[in-house]
């Protein structure tokens, strides 16, 4: 006879934690870039403890459901405080028949050793799935004989199928003729029968979030069988996540994790282009380029490999992200109101935050697809560390003759096209004392020959060639002083390369050689109040050396005829960039948060100084609804193609922007949330070139050098994320950025409207693991307003180049592209072999084949034009196998 | 600098998956309407005091027979060696007739009508006198911008019709300074020897050549001997490097279309041949096709040849 039993073992997984940090400065920045003494670079609150369960409390089995022999199964989520007492208990997946009351009763009283982030205590969030199962009753006690001699005949272990995970605590049933018995898995998933009588068993493995897995071995006499089983997770559940959620600083931080960067439509996995789905992001045509953030500049949005900025998005302007994916652990997008640990830049900032590698088991994958092929490996490292590698490369060069078999060849030989990038990564955990080593670095290169150079230009240069490459080696030490005491130091090692050439008289080879030296102290005074205060230094060797034309003046018609112009500068020294911030948080009441700051920068190149005070404000109305606002100063030096000699000036000084931004988080539902901001930044003494619209005036304004800080800029509007956390196997997010961004090179110009200024764009994204078959599906729809153009009205015929030069209206940006849509569908098919994994995935861009324009196209003359139209359906295809 | 990137990855998704249809457009090489096609300068190269004869290849399609009158401006090089000329700025071409009612000084207005589409310019003496002896700008020399406007009729009161179609044409002639570099040798304009149809060298001489409509002919031009000069190209540290003048033959025709490798180019180096298809008819029942030679450092000839279309 059976007796019912609620399983008080292996029934219990972290399926999603979301964790209230106890302390302020949670996401403190790392050392500053090569090339931005002042970056930041937050620190990662780390779990560095699971909450275990010390005193566990059996449900009674509801005595209807044991007569009516039924079995269940309750998903629970539970607060666990600091203190280790269950908090909250709520049922996510009720069973009926009384499970839900008995469980949730049950689990109210259990008592945990508390989770610990950062080696503190802290609350944390978990399900926990409580299984009621009828099972026979133990068997009858041995003799006193058999006890003494126990005889093993059966032992195995119990792994996930595919990734070879041990699982923990899973339970293993035998059964022979109405007879059970039971084994549980040790911490390796390691299981034992003994004394089981000769004769075949059934055997049944059960573990929570994991399909139940059935066999039957053959018991004989003095043998001892080894069995091995690998089972499968349940595909509706997504793989263990511990998440910290940081306290927020900022009024406008986007955090995106790995699962939900991983699998959006359009984007092939790629950390930067998934940012591009975000409120607050312009859409780029075609999808290439940088980000575009609320009105601001391409180069005003700097983005930072764990705080380290990184010169170099894309490869090849816009194919993919320089790192491997797989490295991340969050990304943070500031769409603005950024706090002082960041600097240097007055539009926004990405941070993408690499992860620790895994400390338990080797695991590596090969991913190929038709443009490059990657080699991921990780795994343990001594006894207190884990290590991650990899390494890409792409093989462009060797596809485009293939496409071009089909398509015509255009008149151009690849003669190299390729990129590569690596990343080695190495972390140790001494206790205190927590160390990083992050090695990566890329490179692109593009060589072009030109079949007949004539018909491009009548001076016959024939060979493009553009190189870009970086390399960085960020090392970090972590050490908690005391309890309220904690530093963070980081040192790196930066060297950048680029070189363009068109020809063999026209160039541009830039490099950088530096040392970044980044100090922080979080101190938390009180329960109220926290510091974070920090300096960081670049210390720099810079060099260049151009040849080529100086660029046009401001409605001066276009020379074509380089040859006969050309101009040389080339220099080299030293820059130092200081920097110290300081800011606090301070809760008056515990309702209320204020994060005031500062930060002062200085500048040897430019030879200025700049101090930026910011302040952020929270108001929580009631646990679901958040008020905040924020204002502050920022500024950054301009890029460094303005300042060059000859080509650029010099002189020029810092430009900035005043940000302000209020909103309102309201967390609607369970994993639900929508968060509303308006934000107004005012943009001054931008380097600009002027404008023809002022005629000579421009000149005057420019002084005679190519560029002044004359330029000015406003931009406004709205931003709405409506988002789904990951959690039962869906998330998503729905975007809208309505806003208005404008520019003017003097404030005695008119208002023209910014480049890719989108009066709205909406993005909706959504994800969903179906339950069968280990399928994924995602949609990503955007619609968004067309990109603003300036019309090319006649041409100007330069006989000596045979080109016609365009004329562009006095009516800058006054016309407007029809507007964009455009639907993606992805699906990713997963098969679980016993002991690896094969990945596949079916892309599919633009599934309608909307005709999108993206640009115009004009006739010789200037006196025709028709749209370039965007990219039409577009599958891509590829497959990843993972060990 | 990696800005250079982009738009070198934009162009070539352009070449191999965006490319817009440019067969839509009226190819380069089609002449349908009022065309400048080239403006030349005889000699090619100036120094001060040095007069220039400036001549333009007007083509007026016959089926408009209004003629066309030609306004040159040619704008002094800028005294200082700067290279900004009121010649070489889009406001002059955008308002064109304030332009040349009241020009600035050093820029000199020269109406012409469509018998003598040519004007003569000198070099103004003591050019070089602002600008020290030895410097880059000295030696790299000055510009003088000609600026060619066109126009149906013969009025030029035309020129202030905004509706009226205009076209415009931009040479920079150069002046060099003969105390930098007394011995060197000073641009010369190519000369086309020859002009090949379907391999066979023809001339005007015996009149329009028969073809028959609809057929497709093959066109080829030769550079005189001489006509790439070896030069010392000045780089921008004022360093020099050895170099040769290019050949670059661009066509042109009144009736038909070139084969070109983008279809959309009428250039093609040296003697490479280039195909054209040959028009069922024309109004006038002929084709007259043009080829102009250029060296890439301005200098540059041309000449016509006239098919009958005959069956």
């Amino acid at each position: 006879m059976r007796t019912p039993l609620a399983r008080p073992l292996a029934v219990w997984s972290l399926l999603a934690l979301c964790l209230a940090a106890p302390r302020a400065h949670a996401d403190a920045p790392s050392p500053a870039p090569a090339a931005d003494a002042q970056t930041p670079a937050p620190h990662q609150p780390q779990l560095t403890k699971m909450p275990v369960l010390k005193h566990f409390v059996e449900a009674p089995y509801p005595p209807d459901a044991e007569k009516a022999r039924l079995e269940g199964q309750v998903l629970l989520e539970i607060d666990i405080g600091a203190d280790g007492h269950v908090t909250r208990c709520e049922v996510l997946q009720p069973a009926g028949h009384g499970f839900d009351e008995a469980a949730a009763q049950a689990v109210r009283q259990f008592e945990f050793e508390p989770a610990e982030i950062d080696d503190q205590p802290a609350p944390v969030r978990l399900t926990y799935r409580y299984e009621f199962v009828l099972r026979a009753p133990a068997p009858p006690p041995p003799s006193a004989e058999k006890k003494a001699t126990p005889v093993l005949v059966l032992e195995g272990r119990l792994l996930e199928r595919g990734t070879r995970v041990p699982l923990k605590n899973a339970a293993v049933v035998a059964e022979q003729d109405g007879r059970t018995v039971d084994a549980v898995c040790d911490e390796e998933g390691r299981f034992q029968f003994h004394d089981l009588a000769p004769g075949k068993w059934k055997l049944v493995a059960r573990a929570p979030g994991f399909e139940a897995y059935s066999t039957s071995e053959d018991v004989r006499a003095g043998e001892v069988a080894t069995v091995t089983y690998y089972v499968r997770r349940k595909s509706s559940d997504f793989e263990v996540t511990v998440r910290a959620k940081r306290e927020a600083k900022e009024v406008a931080r986007r955090t995106l994790t790995l699962e939900e960067i991983q699998k959006i439509p359009g984007t092939n996995g790629d950390a930067i282009h998934v940012v591009q789905n975000l409120p607050g992001v312009a859409r780029t045509p075609l999808g290439l380029g940088p980000l575009v953030v609320r009105g601001g500049r391409p180069g005003d949005t700097r983005t930072y490999i764990d705080g380290q900025l990184v010169p170099l998005l894309f490869h090849f302007g816009g194919l993919m992200s320089v790192i491997n994916s797989d490295f991340l652990d969050t990304l943070d997008f500031y769409p603005g109101n950024f706090p002082v640990r960041y600097g240097r830049s007055i539009a926004g900032a990405v941070d993408v935050n690499t992860r620790v590698g895994n400390r338990e088991r080797y695991r590596g994958y090969a991913n190929v697809n038709l443009t490059e092929s990657t080699l991921f490996l990780e795994g343990p490292l001594t006894k207190h560390g884990s290590f991650m590698a990899s390494v890409r490369r792409s093989y462009i060069d060797t596809v485009l003759p293939a496409i071009f078999y089909f398509t015509g060849n255009p008149g151009t030989d690849f003669r190299v096209a390729r990129y590569w990038d690596y990343q080695l990564k190495a972390d140790f955990d001494l206790g205190k004392d927590k160390l990083s080593f992050f090695l990566f670095g890329s490179d692109d290169k593009l060589d072009l020959l030109l079949q007949n150079a004539a018909q491009v230009s009548v001076e016959g240069r024939s060979n493009v060639f553009s190189g870009i490459g970086f390399h960085r080696l960020n090392n970090v030490w972590k050490r908690k002083l005391t309890d309220r005491l904690e530093n963070r130091l980081s040192l790196m090692f930066a060297t950048d390369d680029t070189t363009n050439a068109v020809g063999s008289d026209l160039f541009a080879n830039v490099g950088l050689d530096g040392i970044a030296l980044r100090e922080e102290l979080t101190f938390t005074l009180s329960e109220k109040l926290t510091f974070l205060g920090g300096a960081d230094l670049l210390w720099a060797h810079w060099r260049y050396q151009l040849q080529g034309p100086l660029p046009p003046r401001p409605g001066e018609v276009f020379n074509p005829s380089l040859g006969g112009q050309l101009q040389t500068v080339q220099d080299a020294g030293f820059t130092s960039e200081p920097a110290v911030f300081l800011d606090a948080v301070y809760k008056p009441i515990p309702a209320l948060k204020l994060v005031p700051g500062v930060r002062l920068d200085y500048e040897s190149y430019l030879g200025r100084a700049w101090f930026d005070p910011r302040l952020a404000a929270f108001y929580d109305v009631n646990d679901k609804l958040q008020v905040k606002a924020s204002a502050g100063l920022y500024h950054q030096p301009p890029t460094p193609e303005k300042l060059v000699k000859l080509f650029g000036n010099p002189q020029l000084h810092e430009e900035g922007s005043a940000q302000y931004a209020a909103g309102v988080e309201w967390k609607f539902a369970e994993r639900f949330s929508a968060d509303l901001q308006l934000y107004y930044k005012d943009i001054f003494g931008e380097a600009s070139r002027g404008s023809e619209s002022n005629g000579q005036e421009a000149q005057q304004v420019l002084d005679g050098q190519p560029y002044a800080n004359v330029g000015q800029g406003r931009a406004y509007g709205a931003e709405l994320l409506l988002r789904r956390e990951p959690g039962s196997g869906l998330f998503g997010w729905i975007a809208l950025s309505l806003g208005q961004a404008e520019r003017r090179n003097g404030p005695d110009e008119q208002w023209v409207q910014s480049l890719l200024n989108q009066r709205y764009n909406l993005v909706a994204v959504a994800s969903y693991k179906l339950p069968w078959w280990d399928l994924e599906t995602g949609v990503r729809v955007r619609l968004t307003d067309g990109n603003p153009s300036t019309p090319l009205t006649m041409g100007i015929y330069d006989t000596d180049a045979d080109m016609v030069i365009p004329v562009p209206s006095l009516a800058r940006r006054s016309e407007r592209l029809p507007p964009f849509f455009q639907l993606d569908f992805r699906v990713d098919r997963k098969w679980l072999f016993e002991r690896w994994i094969l990945n596949a995935y079916l892309d599919v861009q633009n599934v309608t084949n909307q005709g999108n324009p993206e640009a115009f196209t004009y006739s010789y003359d200037y006196t025709q034009r028709h749209y370039v139209w965007g990219l039409p359906i577009f599958p891509s295809f590829g497959i990843k196998a993972e060990y | 600098m990696r800005a250079l990137l982009r738009p070198l990855l934009l162009a070539l998704l352009a070449l191999c998956a965006c490319r817009p249809d440019q067969g839509e457009f009226t190819p380069v090489s089609l002449i349908e309407h009022l065309r400048i096609l080239d403006i030349k300068a005889e000699p090619a190269e100036l120094v001060p005091g040095q007069t220039t004869h400036l001549t333009a290849l007007v083509v007026d399609p016959p089926e408009v027979p209004l003629g066309y009158t030609l306004v040159w401006v040619v704008c002094d090089p800028a005294p200082d060696g700067g290279t900004s000329s009121p010649c070489a700025q889009m406001a002059s071409a955008r308002d064109a007739a304030t332009f040349v009612s009241d020009p600035p000084p050093g820029v000199h207005f020269m109406p012409a009508v469509e018998t003598t589409p040519y004007v003569s310019y000198t070099a103004p003496r003591g050019v070089f006198d602002d600008i020290a002896p030895g410097t880059l700008a000295r030696r790299r020399g000055l510009t003088a911008t000609v600026l060619l406007v066109a126009f149906k009729g013969w009025d030029v009161q035309n020129l202030q019709d905004p509706q009226a179609r205009k076209e415009f044409a931009i040479k920079r002639i150069h002046i060099a300074d003969p105390e930098a570099d007394p011995n060197a040798e000073r641009q010369q304009n190519p000369r086309i020897d020859a002009v090949r149809l379907d391999g066979e060298p023809v001339s005007n001489d015996a009149g329009p050549l028969p073809v028959r409509p609809g057929a497709q002919v093959e066109f080829s031009a030769l550079a005189a001997d001489g006509s790439q000069q070896q030069f010392q190209e000045l780089l921008g540290d004022g360093r020099t490097q050895d170099a040769t003048e290019q050949a670059v033959f661009s066509w042109f025709t009144t009736g038909g279309s070139f084969s070109s490798l983008l279809g959309r180019t009428s250039r093609t180096s040296g003697a490479d041949p280039i195909q054209l298809q040959l028009p069922m008819d024309s109004d006038d029942g002929f084709v007259d096709v043009y080829v102009v030679l250029r060296d890439a450092r301005g200098g540059s000839d041309w000449t016509r040849r006239r098919l009958q279309l005959a069956r």
